[in-house]
């Protein structure tokens, strides 16, 4: 068997079992066990939550205390080179080697992954056409915007072509349209060559956008892992009300429309809540919900727009957990 | 969108080994580096010592069948190794002193113009071996693919040394082909076989130690204008401290007979004028384990404190280098 030939991929492309780093007496990852499969899966969490010691442990750079880990099926640390050489990595932080132009940096990511010079000559100026690239492939790096050299390292993340791209922050410094074309690169290598990835991001919309798959991590654990499907089904969570024609009267007694309507649905025994912009929340009734609103709504004489069932909202996901974190480690 | 652009296409080929991509580090160093006019030109000018040598290496052959050149040689010998016993031994008999005359030369050629360029050449081109990598962040670029610290180190020493080599043994060497080339006599080559031996050994002496310390300057800070001043500090202050404590020492064992200063002439490849401050300059301890490869190192003194030192001051500035960017990819 070929690890490194494109046709070699395994279900999950990382596994990590009670995996544990400290630096010091600070625990970074804290018995991290987690399987991430293939198609681009979201790493989120706060500052300082572990993500990206997690993702420079799936790349050897910093060695694990205890626990096993395996990426693309080879066992970390035994076959850390293989691993390297079959990942594209997006770091974070600026970083460049001074003195290159834009070319020439994608060419010695290319030769450092082994392809002969010509060839990685070649091969890095059609990742760079990709990229989106022009002339300014021939400027030094130094004369680089932010932009550019997140293009610059996204170029170099993937020119030798790896099977999993590990992505660290993809989208920080670009402007709306390059984020958006970025994104669409992303799901482009995804969805048409295959390509694993792994997106380390605060920017829950780039998760929304391109991710199959989400993990959030706070204080060095996994929180919480599922697809972005099952993170946005509509819940048991009762319903949403939008009122229409809603006119702000006071500070005191804004959405008068909603309000009213929150006022009669507590009249007959329903725990109403007002949330924001003048939309109403109504807990699970039953079968019989969507009648009490209505009648509700026509006693009050208030026009509804739209009712929906309320869904999780992966920004309410990510905050509850963050939350049960802080709160377990209180 | 280009005309040309095709979107993503898919790679395969045939890759080199991983063991061997330490290569990749050391030849974009070395191509980096000779972007600087001023490493050019100093490396143009770290060649001229050897035209100079290469003619003393002529009068000396000449002077075996010619003896009108034997004061000439003698008086060039007396200066270039401030050895005046070798001096009169070679007026006297220019033949049995081939060997001596040859590695004194080589000698004098490593340690005066060489010693100095090899200075201005590391100073130009190490400090910001590691420093810019620091201070860039190119350090992720480097491990997040197949390679591991030890060929990190390997790649920017191999960048150090093939300046290095390029103003010492390449020189050395074309000296000693030109030197045999010139003599009238093939039995020069029976004289001197072991020369080019000691000349890559004697550079191998000076590259190790020199190429550690200045990676450690360079890994000392991400500033490489600061990693700089480290580097020519190093061997300034070595110097200049060597200098003063000898000084007085010299003062302390009270001003010698006029003849005797005569016959001591200051000279820096002169184990009698050898002192134990030595140790304390970088440029002295590798002059005195030069000395030795070069087999003119007196008998009756021990070589092994000089070449301790250097063993571990090599070793101690890889073990820096290594823990600075350790750290760094932790952070």
């Amino acid at each position: 068997m070929n690890l490194l030939s494109p046709a070699f991929r395994p279900q999950n492309v990382i596994e990590l079992n009670g995996v544990t780093k400290r630096y010091g007496r600070q625990l970074a990852l804290n018995n991290v066990t987690i399987s991430i499969g293939t198609g681009v899966s979201g790493l989120l969490g706060p500052n300082g939550s572990g993500k990206s010691t997690l993702i420079k442990s799936l790349l050897g750079l910093v060695k694990i205390q205890s626990g096993s880990a395996t990426v693309l099926g080879l066992s970390l640390p035994q076959q850390v080179q293989v691993i390297r050489d079959c990942v594209g990595y997006l770091p974070e932080d600026d970083c460049f080697i001074a003195g290159l132009t834009g070319i020439e940096s994608v060419q010695f990511m290319a030769r450092l992954s082994g392809i002969s010079s010509i060839e990685a000559l070649r091969r890095s100026h059609e990742v760079m056409d990709y990229a989106e690239f022009g002339q300014e492939r021939y400027r030094h790096v130094e004369t680089y915007s932010t932009g550019m050299r997140q293009k610059l390292k996204f170029a170099q993340a993937i020119v030798h072509d790896p099977q999993l791209l590990i992505l660290d922050e993809p989208t920080s410094g670009l402007d709306p349209e390059q984020r958006a074309s970025m994104l669409r690169k992303i799901r482009n290598l995804a969805e048409n060559h295959g390509k694993s990835i792994l997106i380390c991001t605060h920017i829950l919309h780039d998760v929304r956008t391109v991710c199959d798959q989400v993990i959030i991590m706070a204080r060095g654990a996994i929180r919480l892992s599922d697809s972005l499907e099952n993170l946005s089904r509509p819940t048991n969570g009762g319903m949403f009300v939008r009122v229409g024609n809603q006119r702000p009267t006071t500070a005191t007694e804004q959405f008068p429309d909603a309000g009213r309507l929150v006022e009669r649905l507590r009249q007959v025994s329903i725990a109403a809540e007002l949330r924001g912009n003048g939309v109403v929340w109504v807990p699970a009734l039953g079968d019989g919900s969507r009648k009490a609103i209505w009648e509700a709504a026509a006693i009050s004489g208030v026009f509804i727009e739209g009712l929906d069932g309320a869904r999780n909202s992966l920004e309410e996901v990510f905050f509850e957990a963050v939350k049960e974190a802080a709160h377990g480690s209180a | 969108m280009a005309l040309h652009e095709v979107g993503y296409r898919k790679w395969s080929g045939a890759k080199a080994s991983i063991s061997s991509r330490w290569m990749v580090i050391a030849l974009t160093g070395v191509r980096l580096a000779f972007r600087s006019t001023w490493l050019s030109r100093t490396l143009v000018l770290s060649w001229t010592p050897a035209l100079l040598v290469g003619f003393w290496f002529f009068l000396y052959e000449q002077s075996i069948i010619r003896d009108e050149l034997r004061r000439v040689i003698s008086g060039i010998v007396a200066v270039a190794t401030s050895d005046a016993d070798l001096a009169r031994r070679v007026f006297s008999n220019p033949a049995a002193e081939r060997h001596n005359v040859w590695s004194s030369l080589l000698l004098a050629f490593f340690r005066y113009p060489q010693g100095v360029m090899m200075l201005i050449v590391v100073g130009i081109v190490a400090p910001r071996l590691i420093s810019s990598d620091l201070r860039n962040r190119g350090y992720l670029l480097y491990f997040s693919r197949p390679i591991q610290l030890v060929g990190y180190l390997f790649g920017k020493l191999l960048v150090v040394w093939t300046f290095l080599a390029m103003i010492t043994t390449v020189p050395a060497l074309a000296l000693y082909v030109v030197g045999v080339f010139l003599s009238p006599d093939f039995g020069v080559v029976w004289d001197t076989w072991d020369l080019p031996i000691r000349v890559v050994v004697a550079s191998l002496v000076l590259m190790f130690p020199t190429a550690a310390v200045a990676l450690a300057c360079s890994a000392f800070t991400s500033e490489s204008r600061y990693a700089v001043f480290s580097w020519f500090a190093i061997w300034i202050v070595g110097w200049v401290s060597y200098s003063v404590l000898r000084a007085g020492e010299m003062a302390g064992r009270g001003r010698p007979a006029i003849q005797e200063r005569m016959s001591q002439r200051p000279g820096i490849m002169r184990m009698a004028e050898s002192s134990d401050w030595e140790i304390i300059s970088p440029f002295h301890v590798l002059g005195r384990v030069q000395q030795y490869v070069f087999g003119l190192y007196p008998a009756d003194k021990q070589i092994w404190p000089y070449a301790l030192m250097l063993a571990v001051v090599s070793l101690a500035s890889l073990c820096f280098v290594a823990s600075r960017v350790r750290k760094r990819l932790r952070a």
